[in-house]
């Protein structure tokens, strides 16, 4: 399995994921960083505390140093102020005997190494009046002695300014270096001293000079006990502070101090000039203001040499004392740079060792992510915390897959469960019988529905089939609820109305039967609104009978429309009504039956306004064919609802009927009845009318409903038309005309309105039911047309009855 | 073409009356003579038989009501067997008789009757 996964490194390379984000490169800097400050830190604090002790060692040795020199430079010094000293008490001593003054200036010379000449003057005449004076100059020359007179020498002394000094003052003093012919262009310096006769004190009068030199040579070597170290800066200043020894030849000699600090750009020597002129021990720490040196730290430690006046000081720079410890440091800072190196090299070794199996983890995470759920996944059997990440992941994978694995299943399920539903809808669209017209003869019953399932399937439905040849026979329902349930209540439904319908009877009947059938067995307490209704096309009656359902609109050919006060009872699937009474009414020509479901009137919008029945009423337009009316229903509904969700099945049912005009005979049939009125009065009535109607190929129904009129028409006249015991007369005049039958009653009894009789109430229990008012209720429903009529003292009464198509023959 | 009618005998509370021909205002006041001792009598039900009657007029139904309404004072009925279409158009304009109570054979309305009589005996009191 390790095998098989490709090493982390190499997707690192590839750029899958970037090495400024992997968390082997994060540890790597983070530890690096850390080590590199705390080294640097380490190194830090070492430099300083070590750096604070190298200078305080160095300050104590160049301290010890100057002052060992200091004094090696006071004894020479002294040395030869002693010798000047001895020179100048034995002068004066020794008279003028030439000899012994040479003798004297020759052991003077022999005995300090340091002295390389010596010279007296005693002036003339100062030791008594007569002594002619003494001046001898003895010099060191190579490993002998040159000596001369001092007035051999080529100038009068008496004029010098050395002399004058010395005699003139009175006291010793060190002249400053020089260097001539006598010197052999040495550089010396003389140690002058005043000579008195012998006995007189300090204050006694000067009778000459000596003076002893020492080359500058000899001071210098009292320098070279300094350790050989160009890094040490040692001056020695005369007494009048002129720079006589310094390692920079530019330097030496040239200056005084006070000029070097003050015109020679060395302004840090201020402080130093000040201690020579006071002539005190100093320690100075200054900058180097100008120079090759310019901007070096520098130590400077010195003093007066002895009572000599003359001043040392030993110099040397900070970068010479810092320079071995910043060597050091430089080298301990790069070795611990190195280490480092080898820190983060064995940290990134390491961190690759720790981070790999996280990196192999990520890898198949990535693969995970792309959809690739069997990608090898490693490390599940380590036990550290990459092992529980592992496993942990490998489980969430098992349980992935297996829930992918019931998503496509219920994705299976679900697809065939949507295909079945499709083919459920398809069935139940086939189960609505698609529009069509229903002919009799000249009559016709156009017929449409549409029904729109808000969900794939629905519960509402409609029905027509065509009966006996002579009536057409409809329903149109609503299950409760909606979907599945609903449709399969609303096959049944269907099926049980249908098979009520075929037994016969009235719609009111078909209902009952439906209702005891669908009763049965009803758990689920489904139930459905149904409206039941029959045409007889030969002449428009319609009965209706409802169960829960929408009152149906009427929508005459002349535009007039209202909804049909159908009596209802519960709806099917519930309880079983005693009765489901019919309302009885009739289509004319032209006229369209509108049935719906609550889906039209219950149509929202998007602001919860409901579609209602008066847009209904409004909605509805006579021109308009079965078919085309639907249409222009539903659409108006859509449209209503602007896109807000179908809330409910809509089903629309639209039953027009049309009558072709027939040409027929014109003929007229008159009867009369003349009082006295026999006592079958009606039957010979009927009598007469029979024969004139007789031969023209009347249908028999038509002549049922004709003898009925009549009846009814007469006995009404007979009964209520008899004025203070007169009978009326009965007149008669039917007019058969193309698809019509018109009767004209005319009487002349008193005054009497049948039509303005109010419709018994047909639905009362029939122990409180009246029992007149029948006829006229039976011709307002068998005729087309009834109006009354008072004119000239006659009762005129006119009922229109429709001549319906002969009845087919087999 | 007048009216005949056909009484026959009682039996077990039921009277069938056999109707034919037109009942109309000139015969429905035979039909009431005739009915009125059968009325009178202990009868519970009536059935009619209306596989002769050709004809109905409102007077007609006007019989029959007062048939009806006579039987229902004391819990009785009148059952409809065997109406022709066009008397059958008539009850349902007028509401002459309820549906439930119209049959299309002289068995059926037995059959009716007899479970009507049977919970009567029992007692029931369902409807």
């Amino acid at each position: 399995m390790e095998a098989n996964l490709p090493r982390a490194s190499e997707l690192l390379a590839a750029g899958r994921l970037g090495w400024r984000r992997s968390l082997r490169t994060r540890l790597m800097f983070w530890s690096s960083l850390t080590s590199v400050v705390l080294l640097l830190g380490v190194a830090a604090v070492f430099y300083a505390a070590l750096r604070g002790v190298l200078i305080e060692n160095a300050k104590t040795e160049i301290r010890g140093l100057a002052s060992q020199t200091t004094r090696g430079l006071a004894a020479t010094l002294e040395s030869v102020q002693v010798s000047g000293l001895a020179l100048a008490g034995n002068a004066t001593a020794v008279g003028l005997e030439p000899m012994r003054q040479r003798a004297l200036l020759m052991s003077t010379l022999r005995s300090d190494p340091s002295i390389a000449g010596a010279m007296v003057i005693i002036e003339p005449g100062r030791l008594s009046p007569e002594d002619p004076g003494f001046d001898w100059y003895i010099r060191r020359e190579g490993r002998g002695f040159t000596e001369s007179s001092v007035q051999d020498l080529g100038y009068d002394y008496r004029v010098m300014p050395w002399y004058t000094r010395t005699t003139g003052v009175g006291r010793a003093w060190w002249g400053e270096p020089y260097a001539n012919a006598a010197t052999g262009m040495q550089y010396f310096v003389t140690f002058n001293l005043p000579l008195r006769r012998a006995g007189d004190g300090p204050e006694g009068a000067v009778i000459g000079m000596v003076s002893v030199d020492v080359p500058l040579q000899r001071l210098r070597a009292q320098l070279g006990a300094l350790p050989d170290s160009s890094n040490l800066i040692p001056v020695l200043y005369s007494p009048e502070h002129r720079l006589v020894l310094h390692p920079d030849p530019a330097i030496a000699m040239q200056y005084d101090i006070g000029k070097l600090a003050t015109t020679g750009g060395r302004s840090d020597l201020a402080p130093v000039t000040d201690h020579i002129r006071r002539r005190q021990d100093f320690e100075v720490k200054h900058r180097v203001a100008s120079g090759p040196a310019d901007g070096r730290m520098r130590y400077t430690f010195g003093g007066p040499v002895g009572d000599t006046g003359w001043s040392f000081s030993l110099s040397v720079d900070e970068g010479v004392i810092l320079a071995q410890l910043n060597r050091i440091t430089l080298w301990g800072v790069l070795g611990g740079l190195l280490g480092v190196l080898l820190c983060v090299a064995a940290v990134r070794r390491y961190s690759g060792m720790i981070a790999r199996p996280i990196e192999d983890i990520t890898n198949t995470a990535r693969h995970f992510a792309k959809g690739e759920f069997d990608y090898p996944l490693g490390h599940t059997d380590r036990e550290d915390e990459v092992g529980v990440l592992a496993r942990a992941f490998d489980t969430a994978r098992g349980s992935i897959k297996r829930q992918m694995t019931e998503i496509a299943d219920m994705g299976a399920a679900r697809a065939r469960l949507e295909g079945e539903l499709n083919i459920a809808a398809n069935i139940q669209q086939a189960m609505l019988p698609a529009g069509s017209e229903f002919d009799a003869g000249e009559a016709h019953l156009e017929f449409h529905g549409m029904l729109e399932p808000a969900k794939a399937v629905g519960g509402d439905f409609y029905n027509l089939f065509e009966r006996d040849g002579d009536s057409l026979w409809f329903v149109i329902g609503d299950v409760s609820d909606k979907g599945v349930p609903a449709a399969l209540f609303m096959a049944r439904t269907m099926t049980v109305l249908e098979v009520a319908a075929q037994l016969g009877g009235s719609p009111g009947k078909a209902l009952r039967e439906a209702a005891k059938h669908l009763v049965e067995g009803n758990e689920t307490c489904m139930f459905a609104t149904v409206l039941c209704g029959v045409i007889e096309l030969r002449t428009g009656a319609l009965a209706l009978a409802s169960a829960g359902h929408e009152a149906p609109v009427i929508l005459r050919a002349d535009g007039r429309r209202e909804f049909v006060p159908v009596p209802t009872e519960g709806p099917l699937g519930v309880d079983v009504a005693r009765e489901y009474p019919a309302w009885r009414g009739r289509l004319m020509p032209g006229d369209t039956l509108f049935t719906y479901t609550d889906g039209i009137t219950e149509a929202f919008d998007r602001d919860d306004q409901p579609f209602g029945t008066e847009r209904l009423l409004a909605t509805l337009d006579p021109a308009l064919s079965a078919r085309a009316q639907c249409a222009h229903l539903v659409d108006a509904v859509h449209a209503f609802a602007n896109g807000a969700p179908q809330s409910d099945d809509i089903t629309v049912l639209a039953i027009r009927y049309r009558r072709d005009a027939r040409g027929r005979e014109r003929f007229t049939v008159k009867a009369s009845l003349q009082p006295p009125l026999p006592g079958d009065a009606v039957r010979q009535l009927l009598a007469q009318v029979d024969a004139g109607l007789e031969g023209h190929g009347l249908p028999a129904t038509l002549m049922h409903d004709v003898h009925l009129v009549v009846e009814e028409v007469a006995c009404n006249v007979i009964d209520h038309g008899a004025d203070d015991g007169r009978e009326p007369t009965l007149e008669l005049l039917a007019t058969v005309e193309g698809n019509q039958l018109a009767m004209e009653f005319r009487d002349d009894g008193r005054p009497f309105d049948p039509l303005s009789q109010p419709t018994p109430d047909l639905y009362a229990d029939i122990a409180d039911r009246p029992i007149g008012g029948l006829g006229v209720h039976l011709i307002r429903e068998l005729a087309e047309e009834v109006a009354y009529a008072r004119d000239d003292g006659h009762n005129i009464l006119r009922i229109v009855l429709h001549i319906p198509a002969p009845e087919r023959t087999a | 073409m007048s009216l005949s009618i056909e009484i026959t005998p009682a039996g077990n509370g039921n009277q069938r009356v056999a109707l034919a021909g037109r009942l109309d205002t000139h015969t429905y006041c035979d039909l009431d003579q005739q009915l009125a001792p059968v009325l009178a009598s202990s009868i519970h039900s009536l059935v009619l038989d209306l596989a002769g009657l050709d004809y109905i007029s409102s007077a007609g139904v006007r019989s029959i009501f007062k048939a009806r309404k006579a039987l229902a004072a004391r819990g009785g009925k009148v059952v409809v067997v065997n109406p022709k279409p066009q008397i059958q158009k008539v009850f349902d304009v007028v509401k002459a008789v309820p549906l439930d109570e119209i049959f299309s054979s002289l068995e059926e309305a037995d059959a009716y009757l007899d479970a009507i009589q049977e919970k009567v005996l029992r007692g029931d009191d369902d409807e």
